[in-house]
């Protein structure tokens, strides 16, 4: 087992249940969304984020609106949809047990 | 110093050195072409501008006047390349069928048991896709469809130079054996096949480097200082005329090039054997002295043969292992006196040759008259002849070539040809018996004019020592109608017909077209004893053959006018 591989798979397969949980707070756009994720030593290339975003959004979990920006170039604003919602707690119900089963483990 | 353009980055103006901008374009163009391949890919790569073009801002709000290549390198270390993309996102698409009928649940634990799995496939596809050693050909450095130039860097290995010339000479040398358009057919496949190298990231997997930020960047750079000039792509209409062109061509020029080729081999070939028996040459002659003979006979010019063979053969050896290791380019000025030496060695090796033939006939012309002289030696002396003395005469002077008739071999060859101006003497000796006293003709017999040869005969009569002299000049007597018996000559050479008719001291006769001359002296009385005769050659104007000189007795019966020669009578 290689303990890299497998650790960067963890943070893959954590990635989606991230992002809906950082858009559920409030709107973002990419800038954000990367910031926090780095701040949580969650991301580490910014390219993987837009084919997920797009996929997310694809799905219906996520909606954006464009905005124009002073700083910059115009920002797309993502924010959950209903469904984005209803997946972010079904996927709440999914961590605590993946969380209760690794510290039940750990124990 | 470097050029520095300005790009408008959804509305905002941007200034970036040239290289940095090759850079950035390949790598969005990239980005582009990698996303195109997936469902709103369109939107990712998007997405990826949008995120470029604030990276930009944030650095230039930062105080960055302009942007450099460097600053490039670290966005795209930041965003990541097309490969790494690909890797990190392989997970993303195994779930996506998992999303439409299963719960997330499911799906991330399926994830986390196939995970390992979808990643290394999706990352090998990537891979495959996105990172392939592969082969173009190029359009910066073509001649035809520039798959050689392709194929040089693909295998990384020769200049293009040496894959053009393999392709021309590999079809050459097929063609001998009948298979010449293996390659041309190959070239034309790959022409139509290969596809055109023309980003920076295509030249990259042309050398079957891998597509990361730094060996992209590394690429532009090298680009921007050496541009890459791309020449016409030929459209399906020129290419095919070209194509075209190129099969007449090859079967138009393939045999003269073969020819040319074959010759070009024949001459180097016949160079190093002949380099290669310098060796056998040197052993040889130890074995056999004709060797050294010739050798030292030929010896200036086998020696510049073999050294200009030797330069013709090396030149182009050492040049195409030159090419074949693809080294530095040689200077023209190197280059060019090269190709001049070898051109004069291949001349000077060719006229040392052929003057080396030459001389080595000579040598064997003169090997054969040494034999043929010394041959001739013993044949005169074996009747009687002997060699007194010799001044300013080569080996030349004898001949034993047989003349018609089936007269004695033993001829006196005296050529005169190549001493027009030296003075030169022969003295031949005959020691000759006569038993008893009596009258008798002092003879000779001569192939040709006999001008400048004296025939002395030292006698005694009746004790008293004489001497006959015979010195033809030029005031001898032509007699044509004489009936000249061979059998005659052969025995005795008598002369019945003329002898005894006329008191002439000495007469000369042509018969078939030779001239023959023959001069006699009468001998009224000769004692009996042993006596010389001398033959003395002295600036003969010309080849003469001496047949034969005689001391023969006279038979008033042989003088008959009838010409009935007694010698013959007496046979029967």
């Amino acid at each position: 087992m290689d303990i890299n591989n497998a650790k960067s798979q963890m943070r893959k397969g954590m990635l989606e249940y991230c992002i809906l949980l950082l858009l559920k707070q409030q709107a973002a756009y990419a800038n954000d969304i990367i910031l926090r994720l780095r701040d949580a030593e969650m991301i580490v290339m910014e390219g993987t984020l837009y084919p997920l975003l797009t996929r997310l959004k694809n799905d219906g979990l996520l909606a954006y609106e464009w905005q124009e920006s002073t700083q910059g170039p115009p920002r797309k604003y993502y924010k959950l949809t209903t469904n984005g919602e209803e997946a972010l707690t079904q996927l709440n119900v999914s961590w605590e047990e993946i969380s209760r089963t690794v510290n039940f483990l750990k124990q | 110093m470097k050029k520095n353009i300005s790009i408008n980055l959804f509305g905002t103006l941007y200034n970036i050195d040239e290289d940095a901008y090759n850079l950035m374009e390949s790598y969005l163009q990239s980005m582009q072409r990698y996303f195109s391949r997936q469902e709103g890919g369109e939107e990712v790569a998007d997405d990826i501008e949008h995120r470029v073009a604030e990276l930009l801002w944030q650095r230039r709000e930062a105080g960055m006047s302009a942007i450099n290549i460097e600053t490039v390198k670290e966005i795209i270390d930041t965003i990541g390349n097309p490969e790494q993309i690909a890797s990190e996102n392989g997970e993303s698409q195994g779930m996506t069928s998992e999303d439409q009928n299963g719960t997330f649940k499911e799906s991330f634990s399926q994830f986390t048991k196939e995970a390992e799995r979808f990643t290394r496939d999706a990352y090998d596809k990537g891979r495959q896709h996105v990172n392939t050693h592969r082969f173009y050909r190029r359009m910066d450095d073509k001649i035809l469809g520039g798959v050689c130039s392709g194929a040089a860097t693909y295998f990384g290995t020769g200049d293009t130079l040496a894959w053009r010339l393999a392709a021309v000479l590999g079809t050459v040398l097929l063609s001998w054996v009948g298979i010449g358009l293996l390659i041309p057919v190959i070239y034309i496949v790959m022409w139509l096949l290969a596809p055109v190298a023309i980003t920076p990231e295509d030249r990259l997997r042309m050398q079957g480097k891998e597509i990361t930020p730094e060996n992209l960047a590394q690429q532009v750079k090298d680009e921007s200082q050496q541009p890459i000039v791309m020449q016409n792509n030929d459209g399906c209409a020129g290419g095919c005329l070209k194509v075209l062109l190129v099969f007449i061509g090859v079967i138009v020029l393939l045999p003269f090039i073969s020819f040319a080729l074959g010759l070009i081999v024949a001459i180097i070939a016949v160079a190093g054997i002949g380099t290669a028996m310098v060796g056998g040459l040197l052993g040889g002659m130890q074995f056999f002295p004709e060797f050294a003979s010739f050798v030292s006979t030929c010896q200036p010019m086998l020696l510049t043969a073999l050294i200009c063979g030797l330069i013709v053969v090396v030149l182009p050896i050492y040049g195409i292992i030159r090419l074949l290791r693809g080294g530095k380019k040689m200077r023209a000025s190197v280059l060019t006196s090269l190709i001049v030496v070898w051109l004069l060695a291949l001349g000077l090796g060719i006229a040392s040759t052929i003057a080396t033939c030459i001389k080595g006939d000579e040598w064997s012309d003169t090997e054969r008259d040494q034999r043929e002289y010394k041959q001739s030696l013993k044949e005169l002396k074996a009747i009687g002849w002997e060699l007194k003395e010799t001044k300013n005469l080569d080996e030349d002077f004898t001949d034993n070539r047989t003349g018609f008739g089936g007269l004695p071999r033993y001829c006196i060859c005296l050529d005169t040809d190549k001493y027009d101006e030296d003075t030169y003497t022969a003295v031949l000796e005959k020691e000759v018996e006569l038993t008893e006293d009596g009258s008798y003709h002092f003879v000779s017999l001569t192939e040709g004019f006999d001008a400048g040869l004296t025939y002395t005969f030292k006698y005694k009569d009746g004790g008293k020592d004489k001497e006959a002299i015979l010195r033809p000049s030029d005031g001898g007597t032509h007699l044509n109608k004489i009936d000249f018996n061979w059998d005659m000559v052969s025995d005795g050479l008598l002369f019945p017909n003329v002898i005894g008719e006329t008191d002439e001291s000495w007469r000369s006769f042509s018969r078939y077209g030779e001239d023959w001359v023959c001069h006699w002296v009468d001998l009224p009385h000769v004692d009996a004893g042993k006596y010389k005769i001398t033959i003395k050659a002295n600036e003969c104007s010309e080849r003469i053959k001496i047949r034969e000189v005689k001391v023969v007795k006279k038979n008033k019966q042989q003088a008959s006018p009838t010409g009935k020669p007694a010698a013959a009578e007496e046979k029967k």
